[in-house]
C-alpha cells in the first residue's frame, strides 16, 4: 500500500479538517493507502522512511517548521503544498509587515490582560518571518486554498497515487462568478458592512473584489453568498503577483476613487494570504540581507 | 532525567510535555506549546475591522465559526449595532453547525480510539469500527452542512457581516437541513448512548483525576447558552461567586507570559486562583438544556458526577451531552419560520469605539476585544482563547498523575499514554491557544 502523510507546520489546522471533510469517502480511501502520520488523526509521532506523498499543512515560522519540513522532505517522494499558508505563506503573512519583535513584545508583554510578561525561549523553537514551503523546499505540487476544497485534495491525492500530474484549474474566481464580470467602472468604494446590490458584480459595486486575480477552483462561493473573494485560493495562472494584479485592475477601473495607499490596511485585501510570497516581500527580505 | 512527549497526538496543534524526574519522582511538568506563534493580535492592528471576521476565522482550523461569531459581536459592540432577529437565529443555527462539527470530531476520532484501539487513532477505529465510524462521519457531516448552507463555506464561512448576515435562507435548503436533521438525531442518540454505556462499563471516569477548580463560563437564566449571555464564576465548591458583562472581562481575567510556551497562562484576576471552560465548566454552571433529549442525558450525567463535577474525564461525557443539544436547537431554529425572514441585516456606520464579544467556542469562552479608530480601523486587539485558559490546571493535573503512576511502578512509556489521554479529555486547541504533542522520550542528563 502506498504511504501517505499529513505533516502540519505553522496552520490553523484547517485543511486536515478539509481533508477529513471527504467524509464517507474517508473510510475508503483509508482501506486503499496507509496514512502513516497525521498528528490529528495518527497516533506515530515520528515521520516514518519512504513516504509516497507528504502534504504539507501550513507555512513557515519557527525553526522547528523549517526542521519538520526537511525532514519530510528527505523522506518523500513527492512533496504537496495544502493549503494557501504551505503555497504562499497564508494569512499569517500579513505578520511580516510588522516588526518581528514589537510584534512579540506586544502579544506577551503588554495587551492588556497580560501582568508577568515575557517572550518565550525556553524548550520552545525560534519565531522567524513567515515563508511558503517552496523557500526551503523543493515543492511537487500546490493545493492552494483557504482551506482547499476537499474534494480538490481527494483528486489530486487519487492522480498522484496513479503516477499522473493532477490538473490545474486555469482560470479565475471572476470567471465562476455568475455576477461578473464588471460591466462599468465602480461610482465609489464600498466596504463590505454596505449590503451590496443584488445580482450584480461585486467589483464595479466598488468592493474590493479578488475573484478576477484568484486562482478558480471553489465556485466562487463567497461573492455567491454576497461577499467579496478575498482572494484565499491565490494568484490566478497568470498573475505574477496577486496584490500587484489586483492594484492594476484598479488602476485602470477606479482610479478617481482610490484617494490613499496604505501598505498595512491594504494587505488586508490585496495581499491578505499571500504578502509573504509577493514582490515586495522579495525586496524586504532582499533589504534585509544587505543590513546584515 | 528530563523525558519529553512531543507531539502529543489527537488534539489540534503542537504541543509537547517535558517531565522532570529526579528518583522516580516528577520535580516538574511542563506544557510546551510549540504551535507557531502567528501573532495576530498584532497584525490585525490597521485593518478596517470588519475583515477582521473573515481573518480571525482563521485562527482556528476547528471552532471557526465561533471565532467569526465572536470577532462580529466585538464589532457590534464598538459601533453599537443590533442585528435583526432573524440574523441572531441564523448565527445560532451556524453556531449549532460548529458545534456538531466539532464535538462529533472529538468525541468519534480523537477520543475514542483511547479506549476502542489504543495506539492505532483513527485508522485503527476504520478498520476494527467501520459502523461506528459512518455514524459519526454522518453527524459531523450534517454539522458542516449547516455551515456551508448558512456560512457559505463549510469551512471558513463568509456570511458572518457586521450588522447580521450576508445571505438569507432559502426555503428548499430549509427543507433539506429539517429532514436530514431528524435523523442526524436519531443516530446521535445510538452514538451517546454508545460511549455513556462504556463510560459505565470500564468505569472510565475513575481514569481521569479530580482536581478542584474554579469555572467561567455563559449561562442565560440557568439555561445552557453559547451565543450571549453573561459570564458567570463559580468556585471549587460549586457557588456562583460572580457574575458580569464580557466587556468587563480585564477586570477578572489576568494572563502571564511564561518561558516555556508559546500560551500565556490565565488566572483569575480576583484571587489568582486557576480555573477551566468548556464543556465541564459549562455543565456546571447550567441547570437544564431547554431541549427534551439533551435534558435527559444532562439529568443522568449529573447524576453519575455529582454538581459541580471536578473529574477531567467529564469533559467528554458532557461532550456528548452538548452534541445531542446542538442538533435539538439546530432543529428547533430551522422550524421557527421566522429562520426564512430576508430581513437579516441592520444599518451599519462606523465609528470610533472599544467593543468586546463573548461567545462560547465549543472548547469554552472565547473573547474578542478590539478598539477602533473613527473610521472603524483597528487600533489594538486582545484575544482570549477557549483552550489557553485550561492549560494551567491540566498542568497541575499531568504533574500529579505522572507523581501517582511513577509511585506505582508504572513504566515511563505507559505513563505518556496515560497524559496525552487526560491531554485530549479538553479537547485543546493548540493553534486556538497560541494564536500539538509528540511521544517522543528524550532520556537525556540523567
Amino acid at each position: 500500500m502506498k504511504k501517505i502523510a499529513i505533516i502540519s507546520l505553522m496552520s490553523d489546522g484547517g485543511c486536515h479538517i478539509a481533508f477529513l471533510d471527504i467524509h464517507e469517502e474517508l473510510l475508503q480511501l483509508l482501506n486503499q493507502v496507509d496514512l502513516v502520520h497525521s498528528y490529528m488523526t495518527v497516533d506515530r509521532k515520528d515521520i516514518p522512511y519512504n513516504i509516497d506523498i507528504a502534504l504539507i499543512e501550513g507555512g513557515v515560522r519557527t525553526t522547528h517548521d523549517i526542521e519538520l519540513l526537511k525532514e519530510a522532505r528527505s523522506k518523500a517522494k513527492i512533496l504537496v503544498a495544502m493549503g494557501s499558508c504551505a503555497c504562499f505563506g497564508g494569512i499569517p503573512g500579513l505578520s511580516n509587515l510588522y516588526d518581528l519583535t514589537s510584534s512579540l513584545n506586544y502579544v506577551y508583554r503588554e495587551t492588556p490582560t497580560t501582568i508577568k510578561g515575557v517572550i518565550p525561549h525556553e524548550n520552545v523553537p525560534n519565531v522567524i518571518r513567515v515563508a511558503p514551503i517552496s523557500r526551503y523546499v523543493k515543492v511537487d505540487f500546490q493545493i492552494p486554498g483557504c482551506p482547499p476544497e476537499s474534494k480538490e485534495i481527494k483528486d489530486a491525492l487519487v492522480s498522484l497515487l496513479k503516477g499522473e500530474i493532477p490538473p490545474q484549474p486555469t482560470k479565475t474566481v471572476c470567471d465562476e462568478c455568475k455576477l461578473g464580470p464588471p460591466k462599468k467602472k465602480p461610482k465609489r468604494l464600498r466596504r463590505i458592512y454596505e449590503p451590496p446590490e443584488p445580482n450584480t458584480c461585486l467589483l464595479e459595486q466598488g468592493y474590493f473584489c479578488m475573484g478576477s486575480v484568484t486562482r478558480a477552483g471553489c465556485g466562487a462561493k463567497c461573492p455567491h453568498a454576497g461577499i467579496p473573494c478575498d482572494g484565499c485560493r491565490g494568484p490566478a495562472p497568470k498573475a505574477l503577483d496577486q496584490g500587484a494584479s489586483i492594484l492594476n485592475a484598479l488602476i485602470t477601473l477606479a482610479y478617481e476613487n482610490i484617494k490613499e495607499f496604505s501598505l498595512k490596511r491594504h494587505s488586508a485585501y490585496f495581499y491578505r494570504y499571500s504578502f509573504a510570497s509577493s514582490i515586495i516581500e522579495d525586496l524586504i527580505r532582499k533589504r534585509l540581507v544587505e543590513k546584515k | 532525567m528530563m523525558v519529553r512527549i512531543e507531539p502529543v497526538t489527537r488534539i489540534e496543534g503542537h504541543m509537547a510535555i517535558t517531565l522532570v524526574i529526579e528518583k522516580n519522582k516528577v520535580r516538574n511538568v511542563q506544557v510546551n506549546i510549540i504551535e507557531p506563534p502567528r501573532l495576530f493580535e498584532k497584525f490585525m492592528e490597521g485593518k478596517p475591522v470588519e475583515e477582521a471576521i473573515r481573518i480571525a476565522e482563521r485562527i482556528c482550523g476547528i471552532c471557526y465559526v465561533a471565532h467569526g461569531l465572536a470577532s462580529v459581536k466585538a464589532l457590534e459592540n464598538a459601533w453599537n449595532i443590533s442585528p435583526p432577529e432573524t440574523a441572531i437565529k441564523l448565527r445560532r443555527l451556524l453556531h449549532a453547525g460548529g458545534y456538531i462539527h466539532s464535538h462529533m470530531l472529538h468525541l468519534a476520532f480523537l477520543a475514542l480510539p483511547d479506549i476502542l484501539c489504543p495506539g492505532e487513532g483513527v485508522v485503527g477505529l476504520a478498520k476494527k469500527y467501520p459502523q461506528l465510524c459512518k455514524k459519526a462521519i454522518f453527524i459531523r457531516k450534517f454539522g458542516q452542512e449547516v455551515t456551508e448552507v448558512i456560512g457559505g463555506r463549510p469551512i471558513h464561512p463568509s456570511s458572518i457581516v457586521p450588522g447580521g448576515m450576508s445571505k438569507p435562507l432559502s426555503a428548499e435548503a430549509r427543507e433539506f437541513l429539517l429532514k436530514k436533521g431528524k435523523e442526524v438525531l436519531k443516530t446521535a442518540i445510538e452514538l451517546v448512548d454508545f460511549i455513556f454505556d462504556l463510560y459505565e462499563k470500564y468505569e472510565l471516569l475513575n481514569v481521569y483525576p479530580e482536581d478542584p477548580t474554579y469555572y467561567m463560563g455563559l449561562v442565560r437564566n440557568g439555561f445552557h447558552e453559547t451565543y450571549d449571555a453573561k459570564l458567570h464564576i463559580m468556585n471549587p465548591e460549586g457557588e456562583i461567586v460572580d457574575v458580569f458583562d464580557g466587556s468587563r472581562y480585564v477586570d477578572y481575567i489576568a494572563e502571564d507570559a511564561l518561558p516555556y510556551s508559546f500560551v500565556k497562562h490565565p488566572y483569575l484576576r480576583i484571587n489568582g486562583e486557576k480555573y477551566r471552560v468548556g464543556t465541564l465548566a459549562r455543565i456546571n454552571l447550567a441547570e437544564k438544556f431547554g431541549t427534551p433529549i439533551a435534558d435527559k442525558y444532562f439529568a443522568k450525567l449529573r447524576s453519575i458526577i455529582g454538581r459541580p463535577s471536578h473529574n477531567v474525564g467529564a469533559y467528554n461525557l458532557a461532550r456528548a451531552v452538548e452534541l445531542i443539544a446542538s442538533i435539538e436547537k439546530a432543529l428547533e431554529l430551522l422550524e421557527d419560520n421566522q429562520i426564512l425572514s430576508k430581513d437579516i441585516r441592520a444599518q451599519v456606520k462606523p465609528k470610533a469605539g472599544v467593543g468586546v464579544g463573548v461567545v462560547e467556542a465549543p472548547r469554552g469562552v472565547l473573547i474578542h476585544h478590539y478598539e477602533v479608530d473613527d473610521e472603524g480601523v483597528i487600533k489594538r486587539v486582545n484575544l482570549i482563547v477557549a483552550t489557553q485558559q485550561n492549560i494551567p490546571s491540566l498542568e497541575r493535573e499531568l504533574f500529579q498523575v505522572a507523581n501517582n503512576l511513577l509511585s506505582k511502578g508504572v513504566e515511563l512509556s505507559r505513563v505518556g499514554q496515560k497524559l496525552e489521554t487526560i491531554v485530549r479529555a479538553y479537547d485543546p486547541c493548540i493553534s486556538c491557544a497560541t494564536h500539538l504533542v509528540k511521544l517522543k522520550i528524550v532520556n537525556d542528563k540523567e
